[in-house]
């Protein structure tokens, strides 16, 4: 018998898909995208050919929520019926697990949606008791189990048999976790504060402010695109998609793309064509950021590419998800292998067109 | 049951440090393992058994490694503990040293993790058969003294004995680093990946490495993604619940019947190894009925059984 061995030498898989639209079409995906990436932990914006971030956008980015961050809260505090009918159902509500795993610990999350996300181990899942499917990424050994809860549904009330089970679930497991939060109450006439004090008398909070923070480039090579052409133009007048994503993520982790081929630290360059600009700005704001955010911000951008003005070819819009978080988007599971990212990236062309990438590691359902 | 409650998570272990009195080094290899993800080390004690006049000489177990708050702080605003865990790893040539490291010798039982280094074919059958070990450790960095056969193996992963593959040697020279590959993947062609351990055996702190570099360099040995990241977290915590098995004698089952009206409802629980070596089982008029365990029986952490 022989028996030969077969390496497998191919990095962990990972995902980007790329689509192009126009913000003007009626069915853009562009607004649906950013409201069902819940969970984000940062959102860098990158305008070239422009020293100074538009005082437009910089007012956007000043005017993002605060968010909470709770310790120890217990799973079954978020099955109070108080709380439920006070903030789950009035509002918008997004609340992330801070410090958990995915691939070690149990991670939990309640979407704006109204269900509460259990990412368990096999253990603490035949504790629980409840009902949930096998995850989607170790189904041969089943080891991850995600179990769902929607808390709004109109019969999720004391007394009910469901809601009983789940409580008791919840208090023989002992389950509890520190969470972020984050809540949008509808309409105006209710104050985001007043979550922190439900809270606040049982539970440590804090309140942190988005971390925002700014470099400015000078003398940039920057690569040459055309708005409606994803693939490598046939004569190279301009840049495909993917090597012009690759760049951008270069720029935004400081690699320098000047570099001589040869060069020892790096031998990434910018790729062909491209042109040269005086200045460029990279403005990032770190935190837990609702999607609501995100979406004013993309307006901003867009009114001010639209301006006359303005001199530069496109701008960039980049939110990264949480690594750790349940899901990516909308409720598709997400995971950790080597890493978790989980991302999209706007670019925005000054004709109103729009590239989306959407980047995700190796245990992600395709966006 | 010690530590029930941390065991429940797939953490990122180091099962292999070797405990030296040298307690600077020790602490800086530990606090290092933290740095890098790690949230449980096992200090490694080798021993030849009987080596001096018929003697076995086993240490007691060393006492865990003295961590300043400020190298534990990640751990505290987490919640969670690091975990220091205790490993003998006993060198076995003759028949005579195999009986040494028998599960019922009190310093032995005293240690967290039980592993065993056979340096010729009849032990490492013995090991892979009957003994009752967690880890078997081979020595890598030199041309197996034995070819590896198909069988002990197959049997070893049957009973839930993990494989042993350090990487410390392979990052010291590069002549032990071809050795090691290459007796990684003959491994490899045994046990398809399956219950391996990956640990490091570094001498130094700079020899550690980080679990998912760890889990790359297992990717190069011949397992699949998968696999080599499990051969850092979910086979390290098997490997442990195996021990805590083993550490509780022979096994103890007590079924009863918590509600009489449901029947088919069972609960099963495990009474601790020292309050009682035998097996009750009641039925449900109460009756007890006590039967004696046949000694050296493989221990069962849980046992299902239906009642009708």
């Amino acid at each position: 018998m022989s028996l030969t061995l077969k390496i497998d030498v191919r990095p962990p898989r990972s995902k980007l898909v790329i689509e192009k639209s126009s913000f003007d079409d009626d069915k853009s995906r562009h607004r649906k995208n950013v409201e069902e990436h819940h969970f984000n932990h940062m959102v860098e914006l990158f305008i070239p050919g422009c020293a100074e971030l538009p005082p437009s956008v910089q007012a956007e980015f000043d005017r993002c929520d605060d968010y909470y961050l709770i310790k120890n809260v217990p799973l079954t505090e978020l099955i109070n019926k108080d709380f439920i009918e006070n903030f789950v159902k009035k509002g918008s509500l997004y609340m992330l697990s801070h410090n958990t795993h995915i691939d070690k610990h149990n991670a939990y999350a309640v979407l704006p949606t109204g269900q509460l996300i259990l990412s368990v181990h096999k253990d603490t899942y035949e504790e629980l008791g409840l009902v949930g499917q096998p995850s989607q990424f170790n189904r041969k050994v089943k080891r991850k189990f995600v179990v769902e809860v929607d808390l709004t549904q109109d019969i999720f009330v004391p007394g009910k048999k469901n809601y009983e089970r789940v409580k008791q679930g919840f208090q023989r497991t002992k389950l509890k976790a520190d969470f972020l939060l984050s809540w949008k109450p509808e309409g105006t006439r209710q104050l985001a504060g007043s979550i922190l004090s439900h809270f606040q008398g049982s539970y440590e909070c804090e309140r942190h402010s988005q971390a925002q923070q700014t470099s400015r480039h000078t003398d940039l090579l920057l690569p040459v695109v055309h708005s409606t052409e994803l693939e490598e133009g046939e004569d190279g007048q301009w840049c495909s998609a993917r090597e012009w994503y690759e760049w951008l993520g270069a720029v935004s982790c400081g690699i320098s793309c000047n570099e001589a081929p040869e060069h020892y630290i790096s031998r990434y360059s910018c790729p062909d064509p491209n042109e040269l600009t005086a200045a460029a700005v990279r403005h990032s704001t770190t935190g837990f950021i609702a999607p609501g955010n995100v979406c004013t911000l993309q307006e901003a951008v867009r009114s001010y590419m639209r301006d006359n003005k303005s001199t530069c070819p496109w701008a960039a819009l980049t939110a990264h998800g949480f690594v750790d978080s349940p899901v990516s988007w909308a409720r598709r599971e997400h995971g950790f292998h080597h890493g978790g990212e989980n991302l999209y990236t706007f670019l925005i062309f000054r004709d109103s067109n729009y590239w989306l990438f959407q980047a995700v590691g190796t245990n992600d359902i395709c966006p | 049951m010690r530590n029930s409650e941390k065991n429940k998570m797939a953490r990122f272990c180091d099962f292999n440090v070797p405990y030296s009195e040298n307690t600077e080094n020790l602490r800086q290899i530990v606090e290092m393992a933290i740095k890098l993800g790690y949230e449980s080390v096992a200090l490694n004690c080798t021993v030849t058994p009987g080596t001096t006049k018929g003697q076995a000489v086993v240490p007691p177990p060393p006492k865990p490694v003295e961590l300043s708050e400020a190298t534990l702080a990640p751990f505290m605003v987490q919640g969670k503990a690091f975990q220091q865990l205790t490993r003998l790893t006993a060198i076995i040539e003759t028949h005579e040293q195999k009986y040494k490291v028998n599960p019922n010798n009190s310093t032995i039982t005293a240690y967290d993790i039980l592993a065993v280094q056979p340096l010729n074919l009849k032990m490492f059958e013995a090991a892979c058969k009957e003994l009752e070990v967690d880890i078997i450790s081979l020595d890598m960095t030199q041309k197996l003294p034995f070819f590896l056969r198909l069988t002990p193996i197959k049997r070893a992963i049957a009973r839930g004995v993990h494989f042993e593959i350090v990487y410390a040697p392979a990052i010291r020279d590069s002549t032990l680093r071809r050795y090691v590959i290459s007796n990684a993947t003959d491994l490899m062609t045994f046990c398809k990946g399956k219950n391996i351990v990956l640990s490091s055996q570094a001498e130094k702190a700079i020899e550690l490495r980080g679990p998912h570099d760890v889990a790359n360099l297992g990717v190069l040995f011949g397992m699949n993604q998968a696999q080599a990241k499990d051969a850092v977290s979910i086979n390290c915590r098997s490997a442990l619940l195996h021990a805590e098995t083993r550490g509780s004698a022979v096994g103890v089952i007590s079924i009863e019947r918590i509600m009489k009206q449901t029947p088919g409802v069972i609960s099963v629980e495990r009474i601790p190894s020292a309050s009682t070596d035998k097996r009750a089982l009641e039925k449900d008029s109460g009756e007890g009925q006590d039967r004696e365990d046949p000694p050296g029986k493989k221990p069962k952490l849980v046992a299902k059984k239906k009642i009708k």
